[in-house]
């Protein structure tokens, strides 16, 4: 009887405890602007521009880590689209689009630490491609 | 790193800024990254006749520039096509195009005013015409 009320009492107290997961604040299309458009750009433009110094590189480095780290923030549940609709988190194809930005990024973050602007060419294909995948069915389609 | 949902760290905070930051240092390119309808107006279509005089092979679009005389007057427009893995899909390399070819580009209009069009068809001066969209980008398809 004791354990029988512990338990329930136990159950109660998770109950009430405050929600720790995170909450998304911003629509997908925000995120994909405030978040992967400016650190995918920042990748992208070393093709037109390799960085100056140190500096300018570890901003490259710091963008191939946004970049991962968006894969993450697309994936949390509860996001909307701009539409109104629930991000599709669950859904097989847009979990593997999004999963695709880690290896992206990660191969971008090795090629800025390399500092060879040759290198991080090489990587917008996955970048891109990584883009491309997931635009052509989630975001281009009528 | 999937599985994780908590606040963002300290070198995420750090990244979204640094790419903030490197978009100032770095000077990125305004069309960048985007959908086709969000830049281009498609109800606005064009064709340009002209030289090229500039070639930019990069993710996540080909820039091609060409010189346009209309009036006596010459204004150079940037033709923004898909990637390049998208165009190599569709019969183009990077030696497809050199500076001076003669090229008819079909496209549609920027909707800032500005003197570039998303290019949908490039047609060369033997005839040759290539699609130079990505499929499912939201814009006309050939």
């Amino acid at each position: 009887m004791r354990a029988l009320a512990t338990m329930l009492l136990a159950g109660l107290a998770i109950a009430q405890a405050p929600s720790k997961q995170a909450q998304p604040a911003w629509d997908l299309k925000q995120v994909m602007r405030g978040v992967l458009l400016p650190n995918s750009n920042i990748i992208f433009s070393v093709q037109l521009k390799a960085p100056k110094n140190d500096m300018e590189w570890r901003t490259v480095e710091n963008a191939a880590i946004g970049v991962q780290e968006a894969a993450n923030l697309i994936l949390m549940s509860g996001r909307l689209r701009s539409n109104g609709q629930p991000v599709p988190v669950l859904a097989a194809d847009y979990m593997k689009f999004a999963k695709a930005l880690v290896p992206a990024g990660r191969d971008c973050l090795k090629a800025a630490q390399k500092k060879s602007r040759d290198i991080v060419g090489d990587c917008t294909d996955s970048l891109s491609q990584a883009c491309d995948n997931c635009h052509n069915v989630y975001r281009d389609k009528p | 790193m999937l599985g994780s949902l908590q606040r963002p760290s300290m070198r995420v905070r750090t990244a979204v800024f640094g790419a903030i930051l490197g978009l100032i240092a770095v000077g990125i390119p305004a069309v960048a990254h985007h959908s086709v309808s969000a830049e281009f107006d498609l109800s606005k279509r064009i064709t340009l006749q002209g030289r090229i005089t500039k070639i930019e092979w990069m993710n996540p679009h080909v820039y091609l520039y060409v010189d346009v005389n209309s009036g006596g007057k010459t204004a150079n427009w940037a033709c923004e096509t898909a990637g390049p893995n998208t165009l190599a899909r569709q019969g183009w390399s990077q030696t497809s195009l050199k500076i001076g070819d003669q090229v008819t580009v079909v496209g549609y209009r920027a909707r800032d005013g500005s003197s570039v069009v998303s290019a949908r068809r490039v047609v060369l001066a033997n005839g040759r015409k290539v699609f130079v969209g990505s499929p499912n980008d939201g814009g006309p398809q050939p």
